[in-house]
């Protein structure tokens, strides 16, 4: 299949955003508080290096999905359902906390998965044309929040830009880098020819979505202050409390924070739709997807019922992930 | 959850005696187009017990999601108020986004006329200068950034009225601001709208502070009714007393300190009180008179 690079960058912001959100913004700010600001900025300086590495190793090259050795694709099966679990509660709680509060786990958990389950039996089409929609939804939501958040914002609650030592912002741009490379660990499904021309495309992008999800700090530091912003659990949410208009847009959280609901499913189900496509690469028949399929949803509920992925369970599969792609998936040459 | 499962919550009193929560919740009911106010009380050990009976005394849940006042009194302030922010913290229902008012008793919430307190608040606030809102999240950042921040205060001892600010330090009640205060408080903030200060009455003011040549400069630039040239002396000289009088018992009133650490890094390192000495103020304040150029009656 022939992807536009527009699409699956689409994809891939849509992933550094679930991420972004997932870890919390909260993490970055206790980490380093006002400091927060310059350690993204240093952490998305390094994640470009390292990117800007990378594509020079894949350069007139493809990435296939069917080189990668049975072990590290057992390992990352291993990892990716500890990560499918992490982020199937996450989802969960998400909705129970910040949209409706009164509502069966089960009948949650249900509901996500069928949904997931469908669009990964689509297959990657249909996970980057849903992503491409979710994409249009969450920036017309946001553009709309961020018209009336705008005037609410206070730049003293930022500075100053420097009140932490410098081991903290190294910590926390380590870990910014981290997130924001990590999508990048998907696009071996994708099979792409790594031309001049695409190359330069993704670099840019990179650097778009980093000087995205800065100002989307700014904002929310700025309107909540580092204090809040320290002690919310969801602080992107919070802000849109603050989003109000002659009393007749008001109390619009829940449909704003639609657009964080929408990132975290297209990464969930790239995450599922990633480990089905391994398990169908190196050890069961194509034709048996369906079987595949609920076998890694089954599995899933399983873990789930049993043990639920912390954090930083979940962090350390996701670095793992990231270095195991990175070092067992061979690319190859190959002539247009 | 239907909603005639719900008591949806307009103000709600928490006051703490004998050990116990006293809570006061004015709920609200649409009926016919028009809203019916009903007061409920219980007490609990902690506020969610007393929560927790109100929904048993009356079959209906307690809705805080559209709260707009919490009244606080100062013995919760001083036994429980961390305790009652980690309620409203923790609970999801919570928006965080209502107003907070002090007083003695929250009796007051009992009698149904008294429901637009949160509405006299700001007009007070805005017509005369004398009192400040304030909402949950900004008494909470302000307490967790500087360990001080204030309450509206309401006096009901003869009728309930809206009277200055109380200051809350280290999650206690501390001062009580005057009037005069409060309007010199609020000229700082740049809160003023409409206020008379000592003769003159000031119709508008805009106030600027920065961090210039080592001083806090303070830029206030006021329309007045009538022409007084001694305006910006006596505004510069109450400030300054004001300013003495805290700095004296180590309260930095107008968050200088706050100022002084965003404009210098090596001086957010150093601790509050070393700093609030360092604090030099330097003045500039500009007054004018109000013209009505749409006036079509000129008095002879």
């Amino acid at each position: 299949m022939k992807w536009r690079n527009l699409e699956i960058h689409i994809l891939l912001f849509l992933l550094t955003m679930a991420l972004f959100f997932l870890t919390g913004i909260h993490t970055f700010s206790r980490m380093s508080q006002k400091s927060m600001i310059l350690a993204m900025i240093l952490g998305a300086s390094m994640g470009y290096f390292f990117l800007s590495l990378y594509f020079y190793f894949l350069k007139n090259k493809i990435l296939k999905l069917k080189n990668i050795p049975t072990l590290s694709a057992l390992m990352i099966l291993f990892f990716s359902l500890f990560i499918l679990n992490y982020c199937l509660d996450y989802i969960a709680g998400f909705i129970t906390y910040n949209v409706v509060n009164s509502i069966s786990y089960s009948l949650l958990l249900f509901s996500i998965l069928f949904v997931a389950i469908f669009v990964v039996y689509k297959g990657l089409g249909g996970i980057v044309r849903s992503a491409f929609l979710y994409f249009l939804t969450m920036v017309f939501l946001l553009a709309v929040a961020f018209v009336f958040l705008f005037p609410k914002m206070d730049f003293q609650n930022v500075l100053p830009l420097i009140d932490t030592d410098f081991t903290n912002i190294l910590k926390s741009a380590g870990l910014y880098m981290i997130i924001s490379l990590t999508p990048y660990f998907y696009l071996p499904f994708f099979e792409l020819y790594w031309n001049d021309k695409r190359i330069r495309y993704f670099k840019k992008g990179f650097l778009l979505t980093q000087v995205f999800f800065l100002f989307y700090t700014l904002i929310v530091v700025s309107i909540l202050g580092i204090s809040i912003t320290n002690l919310y659990a969801y602080p992107e949410v919070s802000i849109f409390k603050k989003v109000s208009f002659l009393n007749i847009v008001d109390r619009m959280e829940s449909v704003f924070s639609l657009g964080y609901f929408l990132a975290f499913m297209t990464y969930f189900t790239m995450t599922l739709y990633g480990v089905l496509e391994i398990l169908t690469t190196k050890f069961i028949a194509k034709e048996k997807r369906t079987v595949a399929l609920f076998l890694i949803v089954f599995f899933l509920l399983v873990l789930n019922g049993f043990y639920k992925t912390s954090i930083v369970v979940w962090f350390l599969c996701q670095i793992l992930l990231l270095l195991i792609s990175c070092f067992t998936l061979k690319p190859i040459s190959k002539q247009r | 959850m239907e909603l005639n499962q719900l008591d949806v919550v307009d103000s709600l009193g928490i006051d703490y005696q004998n050990n116990l929560f006293v809570l006061t919740a004015t709920t609200v009911e649409k009926k016919d187009e028009q809203y019916s106010y009903q007061v409920l009380t219980s007490t609990g050990a902690t506020i969610q017990e007393a929560v927790e009976n109100i929904k048993i005394q009356e079959n209906k849940k307690l809705y805080i999601a559209h709260l707009n006042l919490l009244v606080l009194t100062p013995r919760a302030v001083n036994q429980k108020l961390e305790e009652i922010i980690e309620y409203f913290l923790e609970n999801t229902e919570s928006r965080n986004d209502f107003s907070l008012a002090l007083s003695e008793s929250i009796d007051f919430l009992k009698i149904n006329e008294q429901q637009n307190l949160q509405e006299s608040i700001q007009i007070i606030e805005e017509d005369l200068g004398t009192t400040k809102s304030i909402q949950f999240e900004d008494f909470l950042k302000d307490l967790l950034e500087q360990n001080i921040s204030y309450l509206p205060t309401i006096e009901t001892e003869n009728e309930v009225t809206v009277h200055s600010i109380t200051l809350i330090e280290n999650y206690q009640t501390s001062f009580h601001l005057s009037k005069e205060e409060c309007i010199l408080y609020n000229f700082l903030k740049n809160n003023i709208q409409k206020t008379a200060f000592e003769e003159n009455i000031v119709l508008s003011s805009e106030t600027f502070i920065r961090f210039k040549n080592q001083k806090i400069n303070i830029a206030i630039r006021a329309t007045l009714a009538k022409e007084n040239d001694d305006f910006a002396n006596q505004l510069e000289r109450k400030i300054k007393e004001m300013f003495e009088k805290y700095k004296e018992q180590k309260i930095d009133i107008f968050n200088f300190q706050k100022i002084l650490k965003v404009a210098n890094y090596s001086l957010s390192q150093t601790n509050q009180t070393d700093l609030l000495d360092q604090v030099s103020l330097s003045f500039s304040i500009h007054s004018e008179v109000y013209k009505n150029e749409n006036k079509e009656v000129l008095w002879p």
